[in-house]
């Protein structure tokens, strides 16, 4: 807990340590919430004997902006942007879910190609998230070189998210109803490219880093949880996924053209830190099949249904989520039949992902702190939204 | 394994009053506080819910209560119910689940100090969110707060 | 003088050439071609500042390279993201733990005065600037790797015209 009366807020102090620290070999480590690798404005203060870690308190709410109380006092279509930047790096992800909630609460269909429109976006927008996410957790790890490549990839496919909807990071580009403006012409020449492209940069990034002999030594075996305490924990996407469940909201629950669409569901075996990087890398590659096959499959139409010029739902609630590149990401949008929503709840993986922690790290090395929370793939503004 | 008419007999055998919201496909199961914990616990092991979405409340100043909202996920027959019921505004009190579900430990600590709730039996019941140093309940419809200046409203469409 | 072209910095002399300036330039040289960041990235903009020093924006040609984790050793923060009421007192001391002479950048929205927060936040700061002093403002939200190559651009133009007794 940070002592707001002490100059430092960041520095745990044993008064205030849920910890017994009580034995003499015992002692309080504090990462962050300033530190190179968290992600973020992540806090934890670690408990340890030597080298062990015997328990581990995670600290919340240095970016917590209060966004759900916001969102009362916004329109419906105001609270579109501000969905990007919970988790900035799958903002479209994020759009999706809350957008087709307020549509199922409209009771709106989407034409089709809106619909693969979106399953683009998404897909580029998940291979980008990954990418991200192996270029810091290689540089964590002390690997600069995915750092570059990674980045010189990201910078293609964000070329691609920025002709079509302005921005490279938070695109603020779904909209109630579809799109304000179709693809732009350059789009599809560019896919094409990058397609014909992306497979072999995966698998470099593969050899470079995943399957690297000191990346292995350090995470294999390392941060192992179980399938049924994973799911106790709600936790979703790859790193449910590493702990032999092959469960994905894509097929579990499927939205809009997923339950057409022919990809696979990677999943690990043994819920260790190395499955969750190798379940990652895999999705990348199952994302290039469903944007090939979206590509393919795209329909002519309209790019958007007239939405009404005010949104007023009628009175009711819906619960809307996605797969996104961090796992379950939903939203809970309650109507009171005005132009402002009675309340939404953001349902975000990364909150649920981060508080296995804990349990995770009992046991193991201070050294593999780093190891396990990267593998998490965390993104703290989501986690105190 | 059953399916999806099999379970939803099961429920409705068990709650009695089961309600159906506009939209939103799941069933909205209604609870009476005590027993939460008995129902969460038939719904996870004989019904296989083992995902807790999330858990939430909703302020009802109106009738001076808070609404306590639970969502759940069955991976096994990909159903999806809901939980509700309502505690009074002031010191309200709910039992905890977060040892039948371990995510319910966060997100009762965070509806706690954003509703002002007690979950009696929680392991820790610190703040999650918040500064240490803000008092009131943030989510709550009549909460202000000297640093909030409201958005000027607008009212051409 | 001897061998010096007018407005030129170089004096020939038999056996080589000497550079010859006063003593500020060489020391606003040295310290603004080799600034260390502090790599304090809290939201969204960390990203665009990741960008920004990785491949094709690479900040490493104008003497970034080296991003210090450690505030001890570090000339320059890069407040990129939103700050809020609990996070003060962590960028006080973090400011105050940085060596003379340092600079601050506030980046994107959020630093510079709260960002889509400003209205309706309950713990948002309205910019960094409330907590330390600033020199370099860069807006957007956020904003482009090139935005903020511009805006340390600036910073090092600022760094050239500075006096040694700063």
């Amino acid at each position: 807990m940070s002592d707001p009366t002490t100059p430092t807020g960041g520095r745990a102090s044993p008064a205030t340590a849920q910890a017994s620290a009580g034995t003499s070999d015992e002692f309080l480590l504090n990462v962050g919430p300033q530190h190179p690798a968290t992600h973020g404005v992540l806090r934890v203060v670690v408990t340890m004997d030597g080298e062990v870690v015997k328990d581990l308190q995670p600290h919340l709410g240095y970016v917590h902006r209060g966004l759900e109380k916001l969102f009362e006092n916004r329109t419906y279509e105001q609270i579109i942007p501000f969905t990007d930047r919970t988790d900035y790096l799958s903002a479209i992800a994020n759009n999706w879910a809350y957008v087709m909630a307020v549509e199922k609460l409209l009771g709106m269909e989407v034409p089709k190609k809106v619909e693969y429109i979106r399953v683009l976006m998404a897909e580029l927008n998940r291979i980008n998230s990954h990418l991200l996410w192996l270029a810091a957790y290689g540089l964590d790890m002390g690997a600069f070189t995915p750092f570059l490549y990674a980045f010189r990839d990201r910078e293609e496919i964000n070329t691609m998210i920025e002709e079509a909807s302005g921005g490279r990071l938070t695109t603020n580009y779904f909209r109630i109803g579809g799109f304000i403006h179709d693809l732009p012409p350059a789009f599809f020449p560019r896919l094409k490219k990058f397609l014909g492209r992306f497979g072999r940069a995966v698998d470099e990034l593969d050899t470079l880093l995943v399957e690297n002999a000191i990346f292995v030594a350090r995470t294999r075996g390392v941060g192992i949880i179980s399938r049924e305490r994973a799911i106790s924990y709600g936790m979703s996407g790859p790193c449910l996924r590493a702990s032999d469940a092959p469960l994905d909201l894509r097929r579990e629950a499927p939205y809009s053209i997923y339950g057409s669409l022919e990809f696979e569901i990677p999943a690990g075996r043994n819920g260790d830190t190395w499955d969750r990087s190798w379940v990652r890398i895999e999705e990348m590659r199952q994302s290039l099949r469903i944007l090939r096959q979206a590509m393919d499959g795209f329909p002519e139409g309209e790019h958007r249904v007239r939405a009404p010029r005010n949104i007023e739902p009628p009175a009711g609630e819906v619960y809307s989520a996605v797969e996104g590149p961090r796992g379950e990401v939903g939203f809970y949008v309650v109507s009171d039949g005005t132009r402002k929503p009675y309340r939404v709840k953001m349902r975000k993986p990364s909150f649920s992902n981060f508080s296995a922690l804990p349990e995770i790290m009992r046991g193991l090395k201070i050294a593999d702190l780093v190891a396990v929370m990267g593998s998490l793939d965390l993104v703290v503004p989501e986690i105190d939204r | 394994m059953r399916d999806t008419a099999d379970i939803l007999a099961a429920i409705r055998s068990r709650f009695p009053r089961v309600e159906n919201r506009p939209v939103d496909p799941a069933p909205s199961l209604v609870v009476e506080p005590e027993k939460l914990r008995e129902h969460l616990l038939f719904l996870r092991d004989q019904l296989s819910f083992h995902h807790l979405v999330f858990l939430t409340a909703l302020d009802r100043p109106a009738e001076s209560e808070l609404e306590l909202v639970y969502r759940l996920f069955s991976y096994e027959s990909r159903l999806s119910v809901m939980v509700r019921f309502r505690v009074p505004r002031d010191a309200g009190r709910v039992p905890t689940v977060s040892d039948l579900f371990r995510t319910a430990e966060w997100h009762e600590r965070e509806t706690a100090e954003l509703f002002g709730l007690e979950f009696t039996g929680h392991p820790d019941p610190r703040r999650l969110l918040l500064p240490d140093d803000l008092e009131g309940y943030p989510l709550r419809k009549d909460f202000t707060h000297p640093n909030m200046p409201r958005l000027p409203e607008v009212t051409s469409t | 003088m001897n061998g010096v072209e007018p407005g030129s910095l170089v004096l020939r002399m038999p056996g080589g050439n000497v550079l010859v300036g006063s003593l500020e330039t060489a020391v606003n040289a040295a310290r603004s071609n080799s600034l260390w960041t502090l790599t304090f990235g809290l939201a969204c903009c960390a990203i665009e500042m990741m960008a920004a020093g990785a491949s094709t924006y690479d900040w490493a040609r104008f003497g970034f390279e080296i991003p210090s984790a450690s505030p001890r050793r570090s000339d320059m923060m890069i407040v990129a993201g939103t700050v809020v009421r609990k996070m003060v007192p962590v960028i006080r001391t973090l400011y105050e733990q940085m060596p003379d002479p340092k600079y601050v950048v506030a980046m994107g929205g959020c630093a510079i005065a709260g960002g889509p927060y400003t209205y309706d936040s309950y713990t948002i700061v309205r910019g960094v600037s409330e907590i330390v002093p600033v020199d370099i403002y860069i807006p957007g939200c956020p904003p482009r790797p090139e935005a903020l190559l511009h805006g340390l651009m600036t910073l090092q133009e600022r760094i050239r015209g500075q006096t040694v007794r700063k």
